[in-house]
């Protein structure tokens, strides 16, 4: 905006300052929910970084370990390792009970073999969270879950979005027969119940497919139902602010139709958009944790947190092995922090709170 | 006459994030039965903040901060809420700008002036459908027992504000305080409103408190007026001698703001320069100060008290 | 001021002369909008007769004020003179050139000519956009200036109403009322308009600062030589600023005048009305007001005759029947009313 008058140098520290003074206008709980949400998204992203071991390799020897304790080695020990961990061992395999070795030593190596931290070998491995029925590391499992969960509410969310807003936008600026069309449209979509029309849906999905085309199979089913309802709204706000005297005046000045909806009606209804999106993503993330609870999710050994939550269904596995409720911990966090994040973005964003 | 209403040195606050926002600065005022006072300012002079604070109608944030409102003798700011009730309605009541939205759409205005009279007296339906037929025949509605049957929706901006008149009249109140109430009408309506309120007060001896910004509506409809600026009392007087003898130079500057209708050739408007300030950050001393066109170094030092220069002429301004 | 006081002096005979010199010249203009049906089932379709056949000249350089309560009609118009919207028949003249002809891109080419100031000083501005933006938005559009020469006539005209430099890195909401007009003033000077539509541009603010903005419309007026169509419900402003004055009763113009006629010698009985209901502050004694009895009628279902003669003190049964057309003797001065023509 600035640009003949700001030196480069301003330039380049705006952005920063910016991220500053807004960290600064955040309460701890939205504070904290960017937090999450960061770590969740650097998960996504780096998952062979983050994740100590392969998602799927499966230690035959260790199914259902509990999470292990992790202890800050002595000064003299550091050079094999800052922590360590007693390795545990199976008492009583019907059961499938475990008791630690406090006579061993397991030294956790951080930043090494690519990873964040790991043990040297996935035969003695160290499970931050535990391990499935199947003896795979839990932890690696939900980091590499992440990708999934993480990314099925962005794509949504795009998608659900562009439609909405560019269908919407559309709709309430022209309006006449154009509106009416697309409006009938979208109430015949709304009146179809969604989860038995997903679960249609999802059935029709080839078994043979690779789990990415699956993924995006899902997401855009999801999205392609729940774009009708953002549209209406967006509707309802372009055709609100077509009748604003501030768009009368760019009308008055010769402005054209598509300057008024780039220039005036789309940055008044995206403040409202972002805010929907980053509050539907929630949406997205349960959808597919419901999927995969039926089993119409991202098929094993791929995870996601969907379902790895699909473990704890059974009461007595939930009894026994409680930690693999832990996925859902991450589920109920992501979700909690979009909600939490959205809200605070509704306050920001309106223009008489900035500054 | 004995005052029937006595606002003493009364201070309200809103308190904001930003602040403490004094809306009314030590303002006093009596009023006279049969009397009305037009009380004038422009926005954010407190001079909704006033009736209200008489009404104990503040909104959450506000607070009386300070003063004391002597009706009959009592003290408004020291009565229980209870009994506060039995007052307001009965014998203060109010009138809104906004005739629209004061009524409430899914009731008949019979029902709803009804309600008003069954709220403080204890009268039966046959009685109490007498009574609204009489109270809307008093504001001027033709064929009231027709009218008893019909929604807000169904009468037009002036019709709605001569029910809410009616609503506000049904309880014979001693005092009827009218917020703008013709803010929203159109000049010909203006004019049918205010010479109904300034019948009914002569006919019902009420001591009427008209908020407005117009002193066109002022000079022709009140007795009394107190002119408002910033949350503070810059004059006050007779009608007849603040018009004949304006002293302060904000109200002299408003009245030369205001073009005449005259059809004499077109002068310059003497505009006052400057904006109304900022209530949370109101300029020390005389409020008016930097917009004062006979400001002195001294105005900006202490606030000027309100002084009768002349007889029952009252002036904030060591100008004068 | 002299500049002013000159033309008014000169506005008879220009008057009189010819429409060729008129800037704007509206004729027969009807604009009806659809209110519905009349029941659920009907399938009569009802009508709000906004305007209903308006004629009139505003001369260059002239000041027209039109007056009219809610519902009469003077803003839509305003904006049917504008071509913001289509009237349902009847044509607009601009220097000469039928509207109703040009093409969509001819239109907007002639919206440099002609701008409007708004009557909300907050709803107008768009409150996502720093003033910056807003006043710079004709410039853009018409290509006007870019760069730094557009940067200089932003500061250009924000000072020509009286802001500070300061002001274009600000948004609207950090301004008052009065200063958001000023900003609201500027963005329609931007283009270089021969004519303003100014749409009740004072109702809006506080009675200290309608002042400082009148007088800022005159000066301006003055400097730049413009021609105002000057909307209001308020008379005491119209007849300061306006050279003529138009009223407007349901969508019609029922009189129209040069200022000092309209006061001096009002014809119709709601010009007369209007004037006596205005408070004013004046110390002489009050004239007896002429009391209008009712309300102004929906323009959906207008009266027979003369739209005005349920209210009127002095209707006569002809008024019930025939509509009085305006017309004037001498031109100058023309109203619609049967009881008291022209004279």
């Amino acid at each position: 905006m600035n640009a003949t008058l700001a030196t480069p140098a301003i330039e380049m520290a705006r952005p920063l300052s910016a991220w500053r003074r807004e960290w600064r206008h955040a309460s701890w709980t939205v504070r904290l929910a960017a937090l999450c949400l960061t770590v969740f998204y650097l998960f996504a992203l780096a998952s062979p970084f983050f994740a100590p071991y392969d998602p799927t390799f499966q230690n035959r020897l260790m199914p259902d370990c509990p999470p292990m304790r992790v202890h800050v080695a002595a000064p003299p020990d550091w050079d094999k390792g800052l922590f360590y961990t007693h390795p545990m061992k199976m008492v009583d395999p019907t059961e499938r009970r475990y008791a630690s070795d406090p006579s061993r030593r397991l030294y956790i190596h951080l930043l090494s073999h690519g990873h964040l931290f790991t043990t040297d070998s996935p035969i003695e491995p160290f499970y931050l969270m535990g391990s499935d029925a199947l003896g795979r590391d839990l932890y690696s499992r939900i980091v590499y879950g992440a990708r999934v969960s993480m990314f099925v509410g962005l794509v949504g969310v795009v998608i659900s979005f562009s439609l909405g807003i560019t269908i919407g936008a559309l709709s309430g600026y022209v309006g006449g027969v154009v509106d009416n069309l697309i409006m009938r449209w979208s109430e015949i979509e709304m009146s179809l119940p969604s989860f038995y029309f997903l679960l249609a849906l999802a059935a029709i999905i080839p078994a043979g497919l690779s789990t990415v085309v699956t993924f995006f199979l899902i997401v855009a089913i999801m999205s392609f139902i729940s774009w009708a309802g953002f549209a209406r709204i967006i509707r309802g706000m372009a055709s609100t602010v077509r009748g604003l005297p501030y768009v009368e005046a760019a009308r008055a000045l010769g402005a054209s139709r598509s300057r008024i909806i780039r220039r005036h009606v789309i940055p008044s209804v995206l403040g409202y958009a972002i805010v929907a999106a980053t509050l539907s993503i929630p949406g997205f993330i349960l959808g597919e944790s419901a999927l995969s609870l039926l089993g119409l999710g991202i098929q094993e050994p791929a995870s996601s947190w969907g379902n790895l939550l699909a473990a704890a269904e059974d009461v007595q596995n939930l009894r026994h092995y409680p930690w693999i409720l832990i996925p859902g911990i991450f589920i109920f966090l992501a979700v909690m922090s979009f909600n939490f994040l959205g809200d605070h973005l509704r306050d920001r964003l309106d223009p008489s709170n900035a500054g | 006459m004995a005052a029937l209403l006595e606002v003493k040195s009364l201070c309200t606050s809103f308190f904001t994030d930003a602040g403490e926002v004094r809306a009314v600065d030590r303002v006093s005022f009596t009023l006279e039965p049969g009397k009305l006072m037009g009380l004038v300012g422009e926005s954010g002079s407190g001079k909704t903040a006033t009736v209200l604070s008489i009404m104990r109608l503040l909104p959450e944030s506000g607070r009386v901060t300070g003063g004391e409102i002597l009706f009959a003798g009592r003290d408004l700011l020291k009565v229980s809420e209870p009994e506060m009730r039995t007052i307001r309605g009965a014998k203060i009541a109010m009138i809104f700008q906004e005739p629209m939205t004061s009524l409430n759409p899914v009731f008949t205005i019979g029902s709803q002036v009804g309600e008003a009279i069954r709220l403080h007296q204890r009268t039966s339906r046959r009685e109490t459908r007498d009574r609204v037929i009489e109270a809307l025949r008093m504001v001027g509605i033709a064929d009231p027992e027709r009218r008893i049957g019909d929604y807000p929706h169904q009468l037009s901006g002036g019709m709605r504000q001569r029910v809410m008149i009616a609503m506000a009249l049904s309880c014979n109140p001693q005092v009827l305080i009218a917020d703008e109430p013709t803010t929203a009408l159109d000049v010909t309506i203006q004019a049918q409103i205010l010479e109904l309120i300034r019948e009914l007060q002569e006919r019902l001896k009420l001591a009427v408190i008209l908020v407005t910004h117009d002193l066109g509506i002022v000079n022709e409809y009140a007795d009394d007026v107190t002119i408002l600026y910033a949350a503070r009392v810059m004059e006050q007087a007779s009608v007849k001698e603040l018009f004949r003898n304006p002293m302060n130079p904000y109200t002299k500057g408003l009245l030369e703001s205001i073009p005449g209708i005259d059809g004499k050739p077109r002068r310059r408007l003497q505009a006052i320069p400057g904006a109304i300030p900022s209530a949370l950050r109101p300029p020390p001393g005389c409020r008016f100060h930097p917009r004062c066109p006979i400001a002195i170094p001294q105005c900006a030092e202490a606030d000027p008290p309100l002084l009768e220069k002349v007889l029952n002429h009252y002036v904030a301004c060591i100008r004068v | 001021m002299s500049l002013v006081s000159g033309s008014d002096q000169a506005s008879a005979p220009i008057a009189e002369s010819a429409t060729a010199a008129a800037l704007i010249r509206v004729e027969n203009l009807w604009k009806e909008f659809p209110a519905g049906s009349e029941g659920l089932l009907s399938r009569t379709r009802l009508t709000v007769k906004a305007v209903a056949g308006v004629s009139l000249d505003i001369q260059r350089g002239e000041t027209l004020g039109l007056v009219g309560e809610s519902g009469s009609g003077k803003s839509t118009l305003g904006r049917l003179i504008l071509r913001l919207i289509e009237p349902t028949r009847g044509s607009v003249w601009f220097d000469g050139r039928d509207l109703s002809t040009l093409s969509r891109a001819g239109l907007r080419a002639l919206r440099r000519e002609m701008q409007l100031v708004f009557q909300d000083p907050y709803s107008s501005l768009n409150p996502r956009m720093k003033v910056r933006a807003i006043v710079g938005e004709g410039l853009e559009i018409h290509q006007l200036a870019r760069g730094p020469e557009k940067e200089a006539r932003i500061v250009q005209l924000l000072e020509m109403v009286g802001m500070g430099a300061d002001a274009m890195n600000r948004y609207p909401h950090e301004f008052s009322g009065g200063q958001r007009q000023r900003i609201g003033i500027a963005r329609a000077l931007a283009v270089n308009p021969r004519f303003v539509v100014l749409d009740e541009p004072v109702s809006a603010l506080d009675v200290s600062i309608q002042a400082q903005i009148i007088n800022l419309l005159q000066d301006l007026q003055e400097k730049l030589n413009l021609t105002y169509l000057f909307i209001a419900h308020d008379l005491r402003v119209v007849e300061h600023i306006s050279r003529r004055v138009a009223i407007m009763y349901l969508g019609k113009i029922v009189e129209i005048a040069p200022r000092e006629e309209i006061y001096a010698n009002p014809r119709h009985p709601y010009t007369r009305a209007l004037l006596s209901a205005i408070p004013t502050i004046d110390q002489k004694v009050k004239s007896e007001r002429i009391k209008l009895p009712g309300e102004m009628p929906s323009p959906v279902n207008p009266p027979s005759g003369c739209s005005f003669h349920p209210r009127c003190p002095y209707a006569e049964e002809r008024c019930k029947i025939t509509e009085p057309k305006l017309e004037g003797a001498r031109g100058t001065h023309k109203v619609a009313c049967h009881v008291f023509p022209a004279q």
